[in-house]
């Protein structure tokens, strides 16, 4: 529930509650085997599954100290950037829905569909994947498989595009992006921002460049690829950032299936694993994801279970700085910055609107709050000098 | 894995010679820097690259992080996770390098009769939210925090309750209530 206080249709102040929503992952987690675990993460977020899913694999592979066999990693790395395609497309289908340009959210969802296919014929199935297991990946491809992939992606990038010239040149959508939701480069740094929010704001941080693993320290080795950045710092800054990502993986996942090692995709791990400490990092595509994982039971014997696992997710860090961003735009913005961040919220969510003057409250369902605002815009269009 | 008794520790560290060096280097500095406000024999380097760990006497914290933030140009937060070592309670405040690329984290062991440690949100504004969650899910207080609210559990969740240390014994049942730990029983199918 976000508590916006306002004063006629300008935010003056912002505070975000992140709301009912705490299931005790971790604490769960404690009393499962890592095995298990992998599914219990993968269910923290349906959009991101594979994120977590990968990320806690790759912590418990660095605290039992195996390398896993390089065709996993590639593998491992192609549904991660396959899951990239899908957010992101995901996403900008939502911000045209935000701003009430409802043809082009029909249109990017139904060519998201290309990837959720893709995703499905890879993993088998299209949300939660699961794709991932301590030692590598639970299935292998072949040539017929990535020929399929291929024409998917060519059939996305021409599509991706499309939406990136949509993006740019329709003004139904870039007049209500523009210059909306601003979040300078030192606020975006204190704040602790990440992902395409940091990105749109010019700060250049990326785990894929900064801190590779897997396949991607051979994509950073190769030289081809450069992170994304805008300077931009609005809501249109952001949505750039995010369809320029969406080419830049669609090259990327190009290139790891020419360069794709023969070999075994498994390495067997013993359950038992020995007491260690480690943080793991990987980019998702709302942001950094870390999983801090302290293994064995405590007393320093091997265990199966974690003894304690924390999970930071890239919305909670950016929900930080959101009242920043929510602070002196109008009313009618506020939909649209709220989704800028990619946040993992149900739709039902509500706003508070406090009146500044005579302090009334008044409750606002999200989808309600859409409807005002783009009706707002029809009656009063934004003239960009 | 071997049935022998020996104790293993969970600080993996690494090799001085093998591809170390930058970080060994960044470890030094920083414990001859701050050699009154630092735990020398619990800070190391991990052997998972890029992993620098530092123990931190809790009342020193905030001269750390200014330190950092000075010299070391220290601006990327992480995250902020609670740990429960039995007598004492951890915070472990991850922050990242960015130009060097390092993981480094702050730790601060606190007694659990009383732990509390200064708040460093002042300085790092991005700890607002996570200093709040560890004092719920931890009972872990960091004093000056300027924005005391509850950000996790449910409203009616009771103050005296921390359920992520280790004696949390589950008063509610709610553990076992969940479905995702065990299948349902008979009759209610």
């Amino acid at each position: 529930m976000f508590k916006l206080t306002i004063e006629g249709e300008k935010i003056i102040d912002a505070e975000v509650n992140i709301g009912y929503n705490h299931r005790g992952i971790e604490k769960i987690a404690e009393g499962n085997t890592h095995l298990q675990n992998l599914y219990l993460m993968a269910r923290i977020c349906g959009i991101c599954s594979a994120t977590h899913n990968g990320n806690y694999a790759q912590a418990v592979e660095f605290a039992a100290e195996v390398e896993i066999p390089e065709r996993a990693k590639f593998l491992r790395t192609i549904v991660w950037e396959l899951e990239r395609i899908h957010s992101h497309l995901l996403w900008l289908g939502v911000a045209f829905h935000e701003v009430g340009f409802d043809t082009a959210f029909m249109y990017s969802w139904r060519d998201r569909e290309v990837v959720m296919d893709m995703l499905e014929d890879i993993s088998g199935n299209r949300v939660n994947y699961d794709y991932n297991t301590i030692g590598g990946v639970r299935r292998d491809v072949n040539s017929a498989l990535i020929e399929r992939m291929r024409k998917g992606l060519d059939k996305l990038e021409e599509r991706t595009l499309y939406y990136r010239d949509v993006a740019i040149h329709e003004k139904t959508f870039w007049n209500r992006v523009d210059g909306v939701g601003l979040l300078p480069t030192a606020l975006a740094r204190s704040h602790g921002a990440v992902g395409p929010t940091a990105r749109g704001s010019n700060v250049p941080i990326d785990v894929r460049f900064n801190d590779p693993t897997q396949a991607y320290v051979n994509i950073v080795d190769s030289g081809e690829f450069e992170m994304v950045l805008s300077d931009r710092c609005d809501v249109a800054g952001r949505s750039i950032v995010r369809v320029q990502e969406t080419l830049e993986t669609i090259r990327m996942i190009r290139w790891m299936l020419d360069n794709l090692p023969d070999g075994p995709i498994r390495e067997r791990v013993r359950p038992h694993v020995q007491p260690n400490e480690v943080l793991a990092r990987y980019e998702a595509p709302r942001g950094e994801c870390v999983h801090y994982l302290i293994t064995g039971d405590g007393a320093g014997k091997p265990s199966d279970k974690p003894y304690r696992i924390k999970v930071r997710a890239p919305t909670h860090a950016n929900w930080v700085s959101m009242s920043e961003c929510l602070r002196g735009n109008h009313l009618a913005d506020a939909p649209i910055i709220l989704a800028a961040i990619d946040p993992c919220f149900s739709c039902t969510d509500r706003v508070v609107l406090v009146d500044a003057e005579d302090q009334t409250i008044k409750l606002v369902p999200l989808d309600q709050m859409r409807n005002q605002a783009n009706k707002w815009y029809s009656e009063n269009p934004r003239r960009v000098i | 894995m071997s049935k022998t008794d020996e104790i293993i520790s969970e600080h993996h560290e690494a090799p001085k010679d093998a591809g170390y060096e930058k970080e060994y280097a960044l470890l030094e500095r920083i414990v001859s820097d701050l050699s009154d406000s630092v735990i020398p024999q619990d800070s190391y380097v991990h052997k998972q690259h890029h992993r620098i760990f530092i123990q931190v006497i809790p009342e020193h914290l905030r001269d750390v992080i200014q330190y950092m933030q000075e010299t070391h140009d220290m601006w990327q937060f992480s995250t902020l996770s609670g740990r429960d070592l039995g007598d004492d309670l951890q915070a472990i405040y991850h922050f990242f390098l960015t130009e060097l690329k390092f993981g480094i984290s702050f730790r601060v062991n606190v007694p659990r009769s009383k732990p509390e440690y200064p708040s460093i949100t002042d300085l790092v504004p991005a700890a607002e939210f996570v200093e709040n969650e560890i004092r719920e899910l931890f009972g872990i207080i960091p004093v000056g925090h300027p924005n005391v609210r509850r950000v996790e559990l449910p409203e009616n969740w009771p103050k005296e309750e921390y359920p992520m240390r280790k004696d949390w014994t589950d008063p509610r049942g709610l553990m076992t209530r969940s479905k995702t730990l065990d299948a349902k029983p008979q009759e209610e199918l």
